[in-house]
């Protein structure tokens, strides 16, 4: 993640400040959960708005405290939940934090002692986009824009509807009805672990203004999501201001999905309690023991391992050893979403094998066992693929409600799917020798 | 430095347009020879604050009405290119049909989607002789119009104000409906004849509570309009070259009136109704 705001030519020719500001930062809640906040805030620029430098660095600090409050608060698997905090809550959160602010600046000011504090002379935009493991964000007012970048497209997801009337008007933090606005520009979009990695690239009215026309804006929101330093980042802005619009010019970029520390990406599969304690089982096994040794403790691990086993047998398919013919009850949003999945891949079945060999952990946990098909089965709003595996396992039954699913798709998913279960068996030693496809069932691994 | 290859970066296209009537009245007392001479010696001025401001791409045109309206220049002209050919008077006042080509060029496309708000400048001695309103109507419902900076100078006593107000636009701080004309001059340094904010000492509360900056601009002689075109072409040009971003309520106003800030006149023409130099029109 990266953000930089630039001065704009005309401004350094004119000696006046940068009106802009940005920032992009990672936020942990106290749970350890990653959220990245990107932030780009314009100020006004005209004489009425003569603080607005003031204005636009305000908005993007009590913004950022804001979303830290609120994460602390709030789980980020609910997802529902921070559609309302985007839409609703933190619009009138940042804008009461951010009216406090610029009025105490204010009354810090030799000016405070003959005029009267107006929000007017703080003016500034504030375009916000969050990224969690599991969903992407946005919200804010104002003339900024955002951009979403994969490896196969570049859209803007995200821009002011015109207002009509005057030229270069824009929504402000400044308006008394300013929280209302937000709304307008708040969306979330949830995320699946299947998600290919993504950038998100903020920023303000400036950089856009300076292309020829909106194709040539995207073009350059591909180049500058892939800088990765900020002395680089800032040179290719002052390059963009000075052959362009002359405006300031900021960017907050952040990425998800991506190699390395800074960018976000899916959650790890979160197995159920029963999965982690037979995870535990061999090494409470190996310490029981060696404790053993001492003669007096190994008859008390073996009970645990016995009753540990005793626990999963009562769920089905949950260990290695449970017998294929196990049911798992298959919820409408896990059905929906499995059957969303499958589609999807159908529709695109290029995609499909290199998305199975990207889950070979999830294969070889589902097959010793590790994993459990139906707590990835309930999971399948966050992994639908993941789930879509599961219901191939043998660990479920042939008649259970997720194999008559996965019956139901396109054959080119479920040859890959038999295909990768074929060779994750022989890699693991569990398998004979691949069925002649003759006497292959259709379906099933 | 990083380069960005298939990317166009591009100042911002700044269109200023004069709308010269050219009718018969305008051969009188020389006014049609002082529009040509201002507006000739108005354009290295131009070109120089062009110059210096070289994230907009000033771009002039001209139309001419008389009996009919006609393009006088009809490509998008870089102002360090241009070279202004003398407009002949004669016939009546189609200003109408001037606003009608007007509004051809200010949808979008042929406007480029990030232009700078344009100046439009009318200037006219008399009356229009064919369906003003309807032409203007027409003409204020492209939101280019809308955005534009719109100025009138009016030649002489003749003039419509009430027509030119009419296409500046309402006077919202002079409390009267729109198309009429308040009573009485324009305080001492305030901007008479734009669509633009209320400049800053009035703002601070200098000049009279009745009186409104967005007026026509009245010449009465042959150097008042070459002051006035001179203002138009160069502090306006600065001005609109390098908007600043304003607060917008969403109900297509915006706190502050007028589009873009405008500069002062300069202060000899203080007052659009003084009379600077000999009455000759």
């Amino acid at each position: 993640m990266i953000a930089c705001s630039v001065i704009g030519a005309s401004h350094r020719r004119q000696g006046k400040p940068c009106q802009d500001a940005s920032l992009a930062r990672e936020l942990r809640s106290p749970r350890g959960e990653r959220l990245l906040l990107l932030a780009v805030a314009d100020g006004h620029g005209g004489s009425r708005y003569w603080l607005s430098a003031e204005g636009s660095r305000l908005a993007c600090d009590q913004a950022a405290a804001a979303v830290e409050a609120a994460l602390a608060d709030h789980d980020l698997a609910d997802h529902e939940r921070w559609e309302q905090l985007l839409a609703d809550e933190l619009p009138a959160t940042i804008q009461r934090r951010w009216l406090a602010a610029v009025e105490a600046d204010w009354r810090q000011r030799a000016e405070a002692a003959s005029q009267a504090f107006s929000p007017l002379t703080y003016g500034s935009t504030l375009g916000l986009a969050l990224l969690g493991p599991a969903w992407w964000g946005h919200t804010g007012l104002g003339d900024w824009d955002l951009v979403r970048l994969d490896g196969a497209s570049t859209v803007l997801v995200s821009e002011e509807a015109e207002l009509g009337g005057p030229a270069e008007a824009t929504a402000s933090l400044c308006l008394a009805d300013a929280a209302r606005r937000w709304r307008e520009r708040a969306g979330l979009v949830p995320l699946a672990p299947t998600t290919p990695p993504f950038s998100l690239l903020l920023s303000s009215d400036g950089v856009r203004k300076s292309c020829a026309t909106d194709a040539d804006f995207l073009s350059l929101s591909a180049h500058l999501a892939e800088l990765a330093d900020a002395t680089t980042l800032a040179e290719g802005l002052a390059q963009i201001t000075a052959a362009g619009s002359g405006d300031d010019v900021s960017v907050a970029i952040g990425h998800w999905g991506h190699p390395g520390d800074q960018a976000i990406g899916p959650p790890p599969p979160q197995p159920s309690t029963a999965a982690r304690r037979a995870r535990l089982a061999p090494l409470l096994i190996s310490a029981a023991a060696l404790l053993a040794l001492g003669g007096l403790v190994a008859g008390l691990a073996l009970g645990w391992e016995s009753l540990l086993r005793g626990r999963q047998a009562q769920r089905p398919g949950a260990s290695p050893s449970a017998k294929p013919g196990a049911t798992a009850s298959l919820s409408a949003t896990a059905r929906a979403s499995l059957e969303l999945e499958s589609r999807r891949l159908c529709k695109q079945p290029q995609l499909i094998a290199p998305s199975l060999a990207q889950r070979e952990p999830q294969f070889r946990d589902l097959l010793s066992g590790k994993l459990l098909a139906p707590v990835l089965i309930a999971a399948a709003a966050r992994d639908p693929l993941g789930a879509l595996i599961a219901a191939g396992s043998q660990q479920l039954a042939d008649g259970s409600p997720e194999s008559a699913l996965l019956r139901g798709s396109c054959v080119e998913l479920r040859q890959a799917l038999d295909q990768q279960w074929r060779l994750q068996r022989q890699a693991s030693g569990r398998m004979p020798p691949a069925p002649q496809p003759a006497t292959a069932p259709p379906s099933r691994p | 430095m990083p380069s960005f290859p298939n990317v166009r970066l591009a100042s911002r296209p700044l269109h200023f347009i004069y709308l010269c009537d050219c009718s018969g009245s305008m051969a009188a007392q020389g006014k049609m020879q002082a529009l040509n001479q201002a507006i000739r010696q108005s354009l290295p001025g131009m070109a120089r604050v062009a110059r210096e401001n070289p994230e907009a791409r000033v771009l002039v045109r001209a139309v001419r009405f008389a009996d009919r309206a006609h393009w006088h220049i009809a490509t998008p002209t870089p102002v360090e290119e241009l070279q202004w050919q003398d407009l002949q008077a004669g016939g009546v006042t189609a200003m109408g049909e001037a606003l009608d080509l007007l509004a051809e060029q200010l949808a979008s496309p042929p406007m480029e989607e990030r232009a700078l708000p344009p100046v439009l400048v009318l200037i006219s001695d008399g009356q229009p002789t064919d369906d003003f309103e309807t032409s203007l109507g027409r003409l204020m419902r492209q939101p280019w119009a809308q955005k534009a900076v719109r100025l009138a100078i009016a030649l002489g006593h003749d003039a419509d104000l009430e027509v030119l107000q009419q296409f500046i636009g309402p006077d919202p701080s002079s409390g009267q409906a729109p198309g009429t004309v308040p009573a009485g001059g324009v305080p001492a340094g305030e901007v008479p004849g734009a669509s633009g904010e209320m400049p800053r000492h009035a703002v601070a509360g200098a000049g009279r509570s009745d009186r409104s900056p967005r007026r026509p601009l009245q010449a009465s002689n042959a150097t008042a309009l070459a002051q006035y075109i001179q203002w138009a072409s160069t502090a306006v040009v600065g001005a609109a070259s390098m908007p600043a971003s304003r607060v917008g309520d969403g109900q297509g106003g915006t706190s502050g009136a007028g589009n873009i800030p405008l500069p002062d006149l300069p202060p000899t023409l203080l007052d659009p109704v003084d009379d600077i130099g000999p009455v000759v029109w």
